[in-house]
């Protein structure tokens, strides 16, 4: 396949961020809405299997940081509607800020390379 | 199952829509709607891996939580060998003790008596005026039989030891003396023969029924023994019947080999002072105990009033036969059965105890799990199937041992 377990993982990992993401931001889309902005964000990822996105909402549901509604779209279509739970936000909350220690550690160690 | 098929059809509808949209914006770029329709397929990926992929990711997880769980205890209870062990015991001494008591007890009180419609057979004695059950004498017995409106039949029956002197040896056998009725009353068939009528009540008429295991066992089985004579206490009695294997009256005295008629003890017939029966009667149809006990209680009281003595019995008791058959042993035995239930309570209140005191130890352990991402419930699974794995424990420490084994 290519990919290893633990490669296709962490990717995993970060779509379903950044879908909470999505959510968190704009409020509750529909699968095909969020995979529009997900789209914008990283080209690369989601060119191909754009479908992927259910998966990881279904990941999401599954720890319980979404909730899902039926409704109507635009067009007056019946499609279900994802929201970010309070749990989602908890979440979320805590991986901001473990990635904004990883990055400042980062940072920290670059420019104490730098100065050297 | 059902579920399955609900979200199946969700993701269906999903998809259906998602891919409208799609085939829509590619249209909407320039594209004709078939090249749209294959550029939108394309663009969402492959549609049955994925349904197959959401299936699974659907139900696996749940599965393999629980065996991962499972395992996970089996390494904890293989490590803490001592807890383990404790647990296991005390379960075991709970459980243990409880399944005895309650076997013995669904012998003895909630097995009916193996009589036609046992509950309507009623033991009855005569009692004093405190109501204190004695024994009957026999014209007692003979005045309620004939007085009595509450029972079909109403049979007296006492223990007796008789010497078979047929043979060289003699062979002492415990024997029942009933009145005429018995196997009528009981609704019991001789296997052989007959039970006992009427004029086999009068003085002089010699009628044995034996029992089953004496017939085979003393007489060989001779079914030309029948209407025969045997010689019992120096006296000849004819053999009128056989009674079933594995039939016992009374049923609480299982050794009795034969029964005869009371006409052996005309002596005492008349004996109101000679106390030294028990009755049991099959209620009439429509009767209540209750109704039965009023109405015996006339009978006794006005007995009584006839035969004044310094011993009266102006009273009577009826009461179950069942109750008197497991009423010698039913007080302690469900003293008993309380204090085992109680014992089992304590022992799983102990084991919930250590395995407090344990995870008390793991609060780290937890608070790290939560940490990484844990759901409460997954916790909660863990716990309770750690749990539910005690109650298996001797059996499962073997199977855990292999599994163990084979997974390293």
């Amino acid at each position: 396949m290519g990919i290893t377990k633990e490669r296709s993982e962490v990717l995993q990992g970060t779509l379903d961020l950044m879908v909470l993401k999505t959510l968190d931001a704009l409020g509750p889309l529909h699968g095909y809405g969020i995979a529009r902005r997900l789209e914008q964000l990283s080209e690369e990822m989601l060119r191909l299997n754009e479908g992927t996105v259910y998966a990881s909402l279904l990941r999401l549901a599954q720890k319980g940081w979404i909730h899902s509604e039926w409704g109507a779209s635009d067009n007056n279509r019946k499609a279900k509607y994802y929201s970010i739970s309070k749990s989602g936000r908890k979440q979320l909350a805590r991986e901001t800020e473990n990635w904004e220690r990883i990055s400042g550690l980062i940072g920290r160690v670059l420019r104490l390379e730098s100065q050297g | 199952m059902i579920r399955h098929r609900q979200t199946d059809q969700d993701f269906d509808d999903e998809t259906t829509v998602h891919l409208e949209m799609l085939t829509e914006r590619f249209v909407a770029q320039g594209m004709s709607s078939e090249e749209a329709y294959f550029a939108a397929r394309r663009q969402f990926g492959g549609m049955t891996q994925m349904k197959d992929s959401l299936r699974e990711m659907r139900t696996l997880p749940m599965i393999e939580a629980i065996i991962r769980d499972f395992r996970n205890a089996c390494r904890q209870l293989a490590r803490a060998k001592g807890f383990t062990a404790a647990a296991a015991l005390t379960l075991a001494l709970g459980i243990g003790a409880s399944t005895a008591v309650f076997a013995v007890l669904d012998v003895v009180v909630l097995r009916p008596l193996p009589f036609v419609e046992p509950d309507r057979l009623m033991a009855v004695r005569s009692a004093d005026a405190r109501g204190i059950p004695h024994q009957l004498s026999y014209p007692d017995f003979f005045d309620y039989r004939k007085q009595n409106q509450a029972f079909e039949h109403l049979v007296s029956y006492r223990d007796a030891d008789f010497t078979l002197t047929d043979s060289e040896q003699p062979t002492q056998v415990p024997g029942e003396v009933v009145s005429w009725d018995l196997f009528a009353m009981l609704g019991v068939q001789p296997q052989h023969g007959r039970g006992f009528i009427p004029q086999e009540e009068e003085p002089g008429a010699h009628a044995v029924v034996l029992s089953h295991s004496l017939w085979t066992k003393h007489f060989g089985g001779d079914k030309g023994l029948l209407g025969k004579p045997v010689r019992i206490n120096g006296g000849l009695f004819t053999v009128v019947g056989v009674a079933p294997a594995g039939f016992q009256f009374p049923a609480d005295a299982p050794a009795v080999e034969l029964w005869v008629t009371l006409s052996g003890d005309s002596d005492t017939a008349d004996q109101r002072g000679a106390r030294m029966l028990d009755a049991v009667g099959r209620l009439k149809p429509g009767i209540s105990p209750e109704q039965a006990l009023a109405q015996m209680d006339v009978v006794a009281g006005a007995l009584a009033q006839q035969f004044s003595d310094d011993r009266n019995s102006p009273k009577t008791l009826v009461q179950p036969e069942s109750e008197r058959v497991a009423g010698g042993i039913l007080s302690p035995l469900l003293m008993l059965s309380g204090a085992v239930g109680m014992l089992l309570l304590i022992a799983c209140a102990n084991v919930a105890n250590l395995l407090l005191a344990r995870n008390a130890e793991r609060a780290r352990d937890f608070a790290l799990r939560t940490a990484l991402g844990a759901s409460r419930s997954a916790i909660v699974r863990q716990l309770l199937i750690e749990g539910s794995r005690w109650h298996f424990s001797e059996r499962e420490t073997e199977s855990c041992s292999r599994s163990s084994s084979l997974s390293r």
